[in-house]
């Protein structure tokens, strides 16, 4: 049984800033046909790196979201983040005037801010010294705008804004946030989740530690060589379950709960028991238990460590069969800040939509992973509740628990009794 | 989930000049020492200046609320937990606009210079932005929820804010609660040099669950009240003040207000600490609540009232301190 809450929490809207497109619609393209984001980087020069692939958004004109900022005050991951906000308010069918009337909750997490601004000071200043500091490009620097911006773009009044840097757990991180306030009755509307621009320092961070895939990102796959880095930006609009009946919105998911706590042992590498035990926390904030959970959408790097510990923390909790896992990394890289809430929405759609996304790129599942990952084809499935983790440098790790909406359908039965597509388990689809 | 009061019991700072909290409000004394030479021990090479205050200021906070250093030691052994703290419900909320700053631009120098090669990958986890409350986390044992707020001139109170939030919805008993601010070269060339210094240093405070601190024995120094967060200061203020009736007996004021000085609004005393600190940024809110916490201690006042964020600011906050003493209620 789920707790009672007198304020249930459902999802009414998506943005979605990715390199397999921007705009729910494109972006769910992309899940439902595994599109694959990566190609040579073009943010920075990057000669001298013996590969440089990554997961760009291309086609984006910030012009298009903007009618009270001007883009050119905002580094590029505020871009992004103002017009996943701006797409998911629209995708919401919340009229402006309606938002500025309520009391809002805005929050987004980042990993790098506009770093890529900060890159492009640092090389204008060796080169012309400090009086050649760009003051426009320094303005834009603060990574607080990456909410205040959205504020000013929507013309928000009485709203918490907050902009977190909890790294790549950032989003899951703003959308508790919101869940709770929510929940406690602080806001009635909120629109949180994650937004980062490509940026050297990070590519080369992860470069230097041989952590960057040539060409591929393969996650849970034996052959695995590492990340792709990747940019873009994921806002979901939050509001109560009777906000969203009593306007007659369309529900994508409820937001069932989540947990959150700190490996406290290592700047890098991810502590099994400390991540299972966040996935323990979510379920029970959740009210859910662990065979309940019908696909898990891992932070699933592609690297080494992290999914053997991801997959080993799994199994911890779930036991020898635990759910389909998948990542959506395989296809639009890891896009640091934004890419637990670029998942929450993946989740989203997965669950209103009736289908687990593929981990593409996959050729042989690592079977030390022994994860049944939805290899390179998504699968149609009824899904009731699915599970968003997230886990950061610092070992920052946020675990999200979506649910369907409304639970219960007409011929949940019967897919109970046939043990579905969407509860497979692992060793039944290993290969692709 | 059930609404809990959420008290502060143990303070810290990092500054230098300062001889601790209750010197707050008095101003730096000259010739201070840099606080970090405090910290010993292995890895602090690889550790940027901002973390390095932080460590500073938690382990005094801890300190001074009686809490032990490291909370995943057994009990019984050297800096050990003890059976009525938790670490796994212990969290840290850091706000920051600057933090690592240094280490990503200098990071990028080394590239445009000398190429990728010469970057050391053993930096690579201080250019993430949470690095400050990561390492603190690791150095006390802190498993609970890790926040880091970049929020611009109302962070620190935003992150009191967030971490009373995260207490009261039971995801947490405890939370070390830091701002901290660095000063070098890259933040002088961001910042600007004119006006006021540059507050370089950290502070902080523990923040609980009036029954969880009830529980251990904890001297309660003040509660954490109302806080809003409004686009106009005033409306921030009227926000907490509305049905709040005790009456501040201090204002601490946004940095830069025009008039400055201690002339205070609504003829309260007012204290713009940036005067006597330097611009504090994202540390500013915490600066207020440990000053103003160390205040309502000292004088038994029934409450402080703390703003940040002023005109032509992207926002304001305000929160209010309230006196300690009707805290055990708060269960």
């Amino acid at each position: 049984m789920r707790p009672v809450s007198p304020n249930r929490v459902v999802i009414t809207g998506l943005g979605t800033v990715t390199s397999i497109g921007i705009g729910v619609g494109a972006f769910l393209s992309g899940l439902r046909t595994g599109r694959n984001g990566a190609r040579p980087i073009t943010a920075f020069d990057t000669t001298g790196f013996a590969h440089a692939n990554g997961c760009e958004v291309t086609g984006f004109d910030p012009a298009e979201w903007m009618s009270r900022v001007s883009p050119e005050e905002l580094g590029r991951a505020a871009q992004f983040s103002v017009a996943a906000a701006v797409m998911a308010v629209r995708d919401s069918g919340m009229p402006l005037g309606e938002l500025r009337g309520r009391r809002s909750l805005v929050c987004v997490g980042t990993t790098d801010g506009e770093s890529a601004d900060l890159d492009r000071l640092v090389e204008s200043q060796l080169a012309d010294g400090p009086e050649g500091l760009d003051p426009v490009v320094a303005r834009r620097v603060s990574a607080g705008r990456l909410t205040t911006a959205i504020v000013r773009e929507l013309g928000l009044v009485d709203v918490e804004a907050t902009t977190l840097a909890t790294a790549c757990a950032a989003g899951n991180y703003a959308i508790g946030h919101g869940l709770d306030a929510l929940r406690g009755g602080d806001a009635d509307v909120a629109l949180v989740g994650g937004a980062d621009a490509m940026c050297r320092k990070t590519f080369t961070g992860f470069y230097r530690l041989g952590t960057i895939a040539p060409e591929a990102c393969q996650p849970f796959d034996v052959n695995r060589k590492g990340i792709l880095t990747g940019e873009g930006a994921g806002v979901l609009l939050l509001e109560t379950l009777d906000s969203a009946l009593a306007r007659g919105a369309r529900i994508y998911a409820e937001v069932l709960g989540y947990g959150l706590n700190c490996d406290a042992h290592h700047p890098v590498a991810p502590d099994r028991d400390s991540i299972a035990h966040c996935m323990e926390l979510a379920h029970a904030g959740a009210g859910v238990k662990p065979e309940e959970i019908d696909f898990i959408s891992a932070h699933g790097t592609g690297t080494r460590a992290n999914d053997v510990t991801e997959a080993a923390a799994i199994r911890q909790v779930f036991g020898d069969r635990p759910p389909a896992t998948i990542s959506i990394k395989a296809m639009i890289g890891h896009t640091m800040g934004a890419a637990s809430s670029l998942a929450s929405a993946a989740c989203a759609l997965a669950l209103s939509e009736g289908f687990i996304p593929p981990t593409i790129n996959h050729v042989e599942t690592d079977p030390e992973c022994g994860l049944d990952c939805v290899p390179n084809v998504p699968r149609p499935a009824r899904l009731r509740v699915v599970q968003n983790n997230a886990l950061a440098f610092g070992g920052n790790n946020a675990v999200l628990v979506l649910g369907r909406y409304p639970a219960d359908e007409p011929g949940d039965e019967a897919d109970e009794a046939d043990e579905g597509a969407g509860r497979a388990r692992a060793g039944t689809g290993a290969a692709g | 989930m059930r609404a809990r009061d959420v008290v502060i019991t143990g303070l810290g700072t990092a500054v230098a000049g300062a001889g601790g909290p209750e010197t707050l409000l008095r101003g730096p004394v000259a010739g201070g020492d840099d606080p970090v030479t405090r910290l010993r021990g292995p890895g602090l090479r690889y550790k940027d200046r901002a973390t390095r205050l932080a460590l500073c200021a938690a382990r005094d906070a801890l300190a001074d609320a009686g809490l032990p250093e490291a909370l995943d030691a057994p009990e019984g052994t050297e800096g050990g937990g003890g059976p009525l703290v938790d670490g796994l419900r212990f969290g840290v909320v850091v706000s920051t606009n600057w933090g690592n700053v240094d280490t990503v631009c200098e990071t990028s120098a080394t590239i445009h210079r000398a190429g990728y090669t010469a970057t050391s990958p053993m930096l690579l986890p201080n250019t993430a932005s949470n690095v400050t409350a990561s390492w603190v986390a690791i150095t006390h044992g802190l498993r609970g929820a890790n926040v880091t707020l970049c929020n611009g001139p109302t962070s620190g109170l935003d992150a009191v804010h967030w971490a009373r939030t995260l207490i009261a919805a039971g995801r947490l008993d405890h939370a070390l609660v830091i701002g901290v601010e660095p000063v070098n070269e890259p933040v002088r060339r961001l910042v600007g040099t004119g006006g006021p210094g540059l507050f370089d240093g950290a502070v902080s405070l523990v923040a609980e669950a009036a029954p969880a601190a009830a529980a251990r024995g904890a001297r309660p120094l003040a509660r954490v009240g109302p806080y809003a967060r409004r686009a106009d200061p005033d409306a921030a203020v009227a926000a907490v003040r509305a049905d709040e009736p005790a009456a501040p007996a201090r204002w601490y004021v946004p940095e830069g207000r025009p008039a400055g000085g201690d002339t205070g609004p609504a003829g309260l005393p007012a204290h713009d600490l940036s005067l006597r600190w330097g611009r504090s940024s994202g540390a500013l809110g915490v600066l207020q609540c440990v000053a103003g916490t160390a205040e309502l201690a000292r004088t038994g006042q029934a409450a402080a009232l703390a703003s940040a964020g002023g005109e032509g600011d992207d926002g304001a906050a305000a929160l209010l301190l309230l006196a300690a003493t009707a805290a055990g209620a708060g269960a």
